[in-house]
């Protein structure tokens, strides 16, 4: 195994870095910086059209400043700095703080100042291959024979694509106290199969993902008779009759469970703004008693795609127990939250770029396994289906309602699966209600990390999220 | 920067070239409640560069390409490596050959926008003065909000002559409204505008408070079963993406969409008992990113599909004109008035908790978070349960409103009228 090396280009403006914190430290009683080295490499190979490239949104490399002001926080994001710029900056920053006297603003939020711990630190993550070892020629070459395996899958498929993309980010946090470095590679792997029959398109699609390298083209052909399967069986999908039914969720549905029930459910910087119940449920049964949920980026959890040594914000990352035996036990956050509610920092402060402000976000988050086995959680059913390939959801952490589409719904009846397929399904619920119905759970829980998380709308980070198979009553419509 | 990537890639001798330079100045600020909890600002600049290789595989003419992102703060050094791993990449990418747009200088156009004429400093103040304008009532309040206005300059250069460059302002945003009684409950609503629209964003703030004392007091899903369905506003807005994708060249050549141009669209012409679609592309800049000047151009009229809009390769695939692509459609307006819709029998949705619409399968839905259930006598406001539809039967028999909107994605019907569409709720008493 290699480590991930430090971005010489950081390591080149640190002592500029230094001085332009020390400048800013001058003016205001605390500031820090963060700095961003970010390359990001897409590869796509169809059966149309092949593209490769950096990732425009991912690649990036930049700075931003964080000040408080004696009551309040601003911030100032920039990518040019040379020693003829910091006065630029500087008024740059200056002009920032002086919008709290801009029209219609009648006050500004109190909050104290940023602990600030000693803390210096270098980490590098792990991986065994690098892609510019194996060559992008190598890599559109494997990528083309994943994505002609997928084209022989069956004669009704139209088109199909194989994909790969990596970050590799190297990041420096510095305040007064901290001198923080880590250097981070994470790859991710897509396919998917479009079919068709008559003027019916179907698709499906399956990531794959690691902390590490290109090694994980490797597990990527296994997954073609899976992803072929359920596109085929697709277009024999009839319409979900709506009701609510005994289900089992894969690890992915389960994951995205986990993901917009609870995860976002218990970002403290929506506890801030009072607008997450899970606020006034700390120390209650909010699930199953054999519930066991986490989230976290510390490498000794379990380390997938959102795994770093420390956040935006200086804070070395944790694996939160959110809930333990169905009691929820806390929330994860960011610093400025934690502050706030007097609590202890997380490692949750995220930021989807340099660019953009630090909210809290989830990590890795997982359900921990339970001790049945799948064939016996399916036997257990006398009607409902097994949910699959989930494809989005979305979080309500102020009234618990979950909602989640999902492509796949398979059949059970009488214990058995019918080969008889429903699509799409929209799952929807009152979040305790889900996770209190749980009652099996299957004995290997699994991450995948090719997926981004939104706050709201917007805010693009890196998460994994997972868990085992899951028996639950579901609304499905 | 500019200089010194071209310097970089004549010096590796790569011939054809597009460059995107895009330069973000942005004020942003975030309140909880009306206090104002975090402002920032960012500027920043990059470029980001295509570089193309013709060769040919197997006896046919391919054009490779491979694109990277350069920033200020590159050196030659480092530059001169992102081309040289670029070209050699691209080299492995056989595509079809195709032909970059030409063109050539011209000055630079500012998008007109009423966001032109003040400080970034001063449309946020207006701004902010609009956001609290309709924040007073008993009941509902806003928990917070998010505010950015964007100054963006776009300069695009191409190995053909093309140099061409644009500036485009920019408001944008989110709201959060809550009522605490009778039920504590919140409603996201976020915003975005090409123009200084205050008017518009303290409409959206009273609309969305009220909207929330409503959604404190609604009860009980909807009963299971089909319904009249009515969408307004985004949401009536996000049903016409499924068109706007469908267009698109790079759906088409890929076999995604079956579009033809001079094909009726709107499913079999004698199954159509509703509004015939008369949409149109509608520029929001004026150059793609390929430097095609953008002009309105029509999709579908009278249900027949119209014109394919591609990028410059795709155009070049499908043998038709590069068109660009467009982030905007318009829809003539229907006959019928908005008030009218919601007084007939059916469910207006007025809040979903992400509503979707697939471009590919034609389904749509999501989860009901505020709705007015008109049973014929009474209306009441449900939460909970989804709907969830096909636009290939919803198509058939669309109403769309007298009265329009007009917002960044979607100008047309400020409502739209949906028959017979699968609501899973609770079950009947």
């Amino acid at each position: 195994m290699k480590k991930v090396e430090s971005s010489q280009y950081l390591q080149s403006v640190k002592p500029l870095l230094k001085e332009l914190l020390d400048r800013v430290l001058d003016v205001y009683p605390y500031a820090s910086i963060l700095a961003v080295d970010a390359q990001a490499v897409r590869y796509q190979v169809s059966s149309m059209v092949t593209t490769m490239g950096e990732d425009a949104t991912l690649s990036n490399r930049g700075f931003v400043i964080k000040v408080y002001d004696g009551a309040a926080y601003g911030e100032y994001s920039f990518n040019e700095i040379s020693e003829e710029k910091l006065d630029d900056i500087m008024a740059h920053l200056q002009n920032v703080v002086a919008l709290r006297e801009c029209d219609g603003v009648e006050a500004l939020s109190q909050y104290r100042m940023l602990a600030d711990e000693p803390c210096v630190l270098a980490e590098s993550t792990e991986y065994e291959t690098g892609a510019e070892e194996l060559g992008d020629e190598e890599i559109l070459r494997r990528l083309t024979v994943l994505k002609d395996q997928c084209m022989a899958y069956d004669e009704r498929v139209i088109n199909c694509a194989a994909a790969l993309n990596y970050q590799k980010y190297s990041k420096l946090f510095l305040s007064p106290h901290r001198d923080m470095e880590q250097n981070v590679l994470w790859t991710n792997g897509a396919l998917q199969i479009v079919v068709q029959k008559d003027s019916q398109v179907k698709y499906s699609y399956e990531g794959f993902s690691n902390l590490g390298g290109v090694e994980l083209m490797e597990k990527m052909e296994a997954g073609i008779a899976r992803v072929g399967k359920n596109a085929i069986d697709l277009l024999d999908a009839e319409p979900m009759i709506p009701g609510e039914y005994d289900c089992i969720c894969t690890p992915p549905v389960t994951g995205m469970i986990a993901h917009e029930a609870f995860g976002h459910g218990v970002e403290m910087d929506m506890f801030v703004k009072d607008r997450a119940l899970a606020k006034s449920y700390v120390g209650e049964y909010v699930a199953a008693s054999m519930l066991t949920m986490h989230d976290g980026a510390s490498l000794s959890g379990r380390p997938e795609t959102a795994s770093y040594f420390f956040d935006d914000e200086g804070v070395l990352s944790t694996d939160t127990v959110i809930i333990r035996d169905g009691v929820l036990q806390t929330g994860i956050s960011d610093a400025q939250s934690a502050m706030y509610l007097g609590a202890e920092p997380t490692g949750n402060g995220r930021r989807e770029s340099y660019m953009r402000k630090a909210y809290t976000r989830m990590t890795n988050t997982w359900f921990e396994p339970g001790q049945d086995k799948v064939e016996d959680m399916i036997a257990s059913i006398d009607y409902g289906f097994l949910l699959d390939d989930a494809a989005s959801g979305m979080e309500d952490p102020k009234n618990w309602g979950i909602q989640m589409m999902v492509n796949i719904a398979r059949e059970i009846k009488d214990g058995k699966l019918t080969g008889k397929i429903y699509s799409p399904v929209v799952l929807t619920g009152y979040v305790p209600d889900l996770l209190k119905s749980i009652t099996m759970m299957s004995d290997e829980a699994k991450l995948c990390g090719s997926g981004y998380c939104g706050k709201g709308y917007k805010e693009w980070v890196k998460v994994s999220d997972g868990g085992p198979y899951i028996k639950a009553r579901i609304r499905l419509g | 920067m500019i200089e010194k990537i071209l310097n970089a890639l004549e010096e590796q001798q790569i011939g054809e070239y597009l460059l995107l330079e895009v330069q973000k100045e942005i004020t942003e600020l975030f309140f909880i409640k009306k206090n104002l909890d975090m402002r920032r600002a960012e500027n920043v600049r990059t470029c980001q560069v295509t570089v193309y290789r013709d060769f040919e595989k197997d006896g046919q003419p391919c054009k490779g390409e491979s694109a990277f992102v350069v920033e200020p703060s590159a050196t030659k050094e480092e530059i001169s490596e992102k081309c040289r791993r670029a070209y050699l990449a691209a080299g492995f990418v056989a595509n079809p050959h195709y032909e970059l747009f030409a063109g050539t200088h011209e000055e630079t156009v500012t998008v007109e926008s009423s966001l032109v004429q003040m400080s970034a400093e001063e449309a946020a103040g207006a701004m902010t003065k609009a956001l609290f304008a309709a924040d007073d009532r008993e009941k509902s309040f806003l928990n917070s909000a998010e505010l950015f206005i964007e100054k963006k300059n776009v300069h695009i250069r191409n190995s053909k002559g093309v140099d061409v460059s644009y500036v485009k302002y920019h408001a944008s945003g989110e709201i959060v409204a809550q009522c605490k009684e009778p039920q504590d409950v919140e409603t996201f609503k976020n915003f975005s505008y090409d123009e200084l629209n205050t008017d518009a964003l303290t409409d959206l703030v009273r609309q969305t408070l009220k909207m929330t004392e409503d959604r404190a007091m609604a009860q009980a899903a909807p009963v299971t079963g089909t319904y009249d369905v009515v969408l307004s506003d985004e949401y009536a807005a996000t049903i016409f993406d499924f068109y706007r994708a469908r267009g698109g060249g790079d759906s088409i050549y890929q076999h995604y969409s079956d579009y033809k141009v001079g094909d009726f669209v709107q499913g079999k012409p004698e199954e159509v008992t509703g509004e015939l679609l008369f949409l149109d592309y509608v520029p929001t800049v004026p150059f793609s990113d390929d430097g095609v000047p953008m002009k309105k151009l029509p999709c579908i009229s009278k249900g027949v599909f119209q014109n394919i809009q591609a990028n410059v390769r795709y155009a070049h695939y499908l043998n038709v004109p590069a068109t660009g692509w467009y982030r905007k459609l318009s829809c003539a307006p229907g006959g019928t008035d908005f008030e009218k819709m919601k007084k007939q029998p059916g469910l207006y949705v007025v809040n979903f908790s992400d509503f979707q619409m697939d471009e590919w399968s034609g389904h749509f839905g999501g989860e009901i978070r505020l709705a007015y259930l008109n049973d014929g006598e009474t209306i009441t406001p449900v939460t909970g349960g989804s709907i969830n539809g096909s636009i290939f039967e919803a198509q058939k028999s669309f109403v769309f409103s007298k009265e329009t909107q007009d917002i960044s994605k979607f100008c047309g019907p400020k409502a739209v009228l949906l028959k017979n569409v699968s609501v899973a709720g609770r079950t009947a008493e």
